[in-house]
């Protein structure tokens, strides 16, 4: 780990990345999570019903959401599909949102307050149930296997306000999104491998590439940039997409959000006169659907990779110093991550700094390169009580 | 760190020490046992250049200021870790000795943590540099 960055952008790039590790989940609110839905898993199954996690808490893209007011206290949203084994000819997309409906209002009746684990509330959605828990929320997405598919995995869900089923494949999708960073996937495992045992034990989802750092750090420009317009901001599986599709195997953060803002237009396709981002796991879903619908998304979310690109720029250009930086950064990002991130750095370099790690090269550069020369340790005394 | 044994440092030598250190800085100046010594610091990349000046008379605390630019605070807070007249406050008790420590290489580079620490407090209101035990009676910030 880079304590004391070398360069601009490796400092710049630094910043983005400690900046968004604050608004990952934290291991504790993933874990009460998982013991959620393994619970709500474990009752549906007598029902022959099948849960799993689908989205950015597989993906390893979560981003606490952002409530408006910078202290960072969002709730989770996670997705979960639950998948009911039997055939299209024995039901329809009403019987299986009702059947699924049903399992879950059972289930809210029967635990509710028993036990941590059950949610406080169910509420409906367009294509799914939701389960509300404390601090986060589950989407439950009702579906039955895709039999005319070829994929094992492939589902076909209900939708409120479309006649025919819609076809999806969460869990290819995923694969999908690995195979577009494998070599960093399979490198940060091994990273990862030390606090786990070994890299099979390492779980995927735990896995932070510099891609699922990428769609980290737009996800949350997008949930700014889009604070008081909820109803046009791009949704994540676009983003997601055009980001994994840009992915050129950067490792420097800065350059691998920069290039994965600029290429995101060379992956909009026009099909007979429609916007197309095709979902790669699942031929026929397209993400960009409703460019098609409301010309003012389309060109909302040109005005938004554009303001990423500005900002970005912005970073690099800024010759007013690291605070004019942090300022800069926290309006693309929100102040209380970027606070947090300027913390954990100079609290990191100071414990290099007692270790007798940090050297003094050159023009005052501090640098825990070797070649430079060492700082005799010190401590900062005195404070305004001297005054 | 290594300090001369033997005879005390004088403020020649100081000086001397600081333009072997410092080539492409200006080389102090000295007059009747005091040195006067401008240097540009950036602690880091991103970190603007920062003038510090050292003024140094023997046997006495060396008084350093950073003369450009006029340092910022953060609103309704005064600085931190300075001396009335905003010199930095930059080690406890003798982990400096003017006779026997060369300012080169510790007050210089301890005013170079300063800055990034002054910079990290900018943004977050916390001193994130380790902080001296203060004598009783006065409040820590």
């Amino acid at each position: 780990m880079t304590i004391l960055a070398p360069t601009r952008d490796e400092q710049i790039s630094q910043l983005i990345g400690t900046t968004i590790e604050q608004l990952d989940i934290t291991d504790a609110a993933f874990d009460a999570a998982e013991r959620c839905y393994h619970d709500l898993g474990d009752h549906l199954s007598d029902a022959n019903a099948e849960v799993y996690v689908q989205g950015s808490f597989l993906l390893g893209t979560v981003v606490r959401p952002y409530d408006g007011d910078g202290d960072g206290d969002g709730e989770y949203d996670l997705d979960l599909v639950a998948k009911l084994d039997v055939a299209k000819t024995s039901i329809t997309q009403q019987e299986l949102k009702d059947k699924i409906g049903d399992l879950l209002t059972d289930y809210h009746a029967d635990y509710d307050g028993v036990d941590a684990e059950s949610p406080s509330d169910v509420s409906e959605g367009r294509r799914s149930w939701c389960l509300h828990y404390a601090g986060f929320h589950m989407d439950v997405l009702p579906c039955i296997p895709d039999a005319s598919a070829t994929s094992d995995t492939a589902i076909e869900l209900t939708d409120r306000e479309l006649r025919l089923w819609q076809k999806s494949d969460p869990l290819e999708y995923v694969n999908w999104f690995r195979k577009q960073c494998a070599k960093q996937f399979e490198e940060e495992r091994v990273v990862l491998s030390k606090s786990y045992g070994s890299v099979d034990a390492v779980p995927k989802h735990r896995v932070r590439t510099p891609l699922h750092r990428v769609v980290q750090i737009l996800k949350r420009h997008r949930d700014i940039y889009f604070a008081e317009d909820h109803d046009d901001r791009p949704p994540s599986s676009l983003i997601t997409t055009l980001a994994g599709r840009s992915y050129l195997g950067e490792s420097d953060l800065l350059a691998a959000t920069m290039g994965a803002v600029q290429r995101m237009p060379q992956h909009v396709e026009k099909r007979s006169g429609a916007y197309w981002v095709e979902n790669p796991a699942c031929s026929g879903e397209n993400f960009a659907d409703k460019w098609n619908d409301y010309e003012i998304r389309r060109l909302k979310f040109e005005r938004w990779r554009t303001a990423v690109e500005q900002d970005l720029t912005g970073f690099l250009q800024e010759t007013n110093g690291t605070v004019a930086l942090n300022q800069r950064m926290s309006k693309a990002f929100g102040s209380a991550p970027v606070e947090q991130a300027v913390k954990v750095l100079g609290a990191r370099t100071n414990l290099a700094r007692e270790a007798g790690n940090v050297n003094f090269a050159t023009g005052g550069l501090l640098t825990t390169a070797a070649t430079a020369k060492a700082v005799p340790s010190h401590r900062f005394f005195g404070g305004q009580a001297d005054r | 760190m290594a300090r001369p044994t033997g005879k005390q440092l004088s403020v020649t030598q100081q000086a001397v020490r600081l333009k072997l250190q410092f080539p492409q800085e200006q080389a102090p100046t000295v007059k009747a046992n005091r040195l006067i010594w401008s240097v540009t610091l950036q602690p880091t990349p991103m970190s603007i250049r920062y003038t510090v000046q050292i003024c140094y008379q023997h046997r006495r605390r060396p008084k350093v200021t950073v003369v450009n630019p006029v340092l910022e605070t953060r609103p309704d807070e005064a600085l931190p870790h300075v001396y009335p007249g905003d010199e930095l406050c930059l080690y406890y008790d003798d982990e400096f000795v003017g006779t026997e420590n060369f300012i080169a290489d510790t007050i210089v580079p301890w005013a170079s943590e300063w800055l990034y620490f002054y910079e990290t407090w900018m943004t977050t209101g916390f001193w994130l540099g380790s902080e001296a035990p203060h004598p009783p009676g006065t409040a820590k910030i």
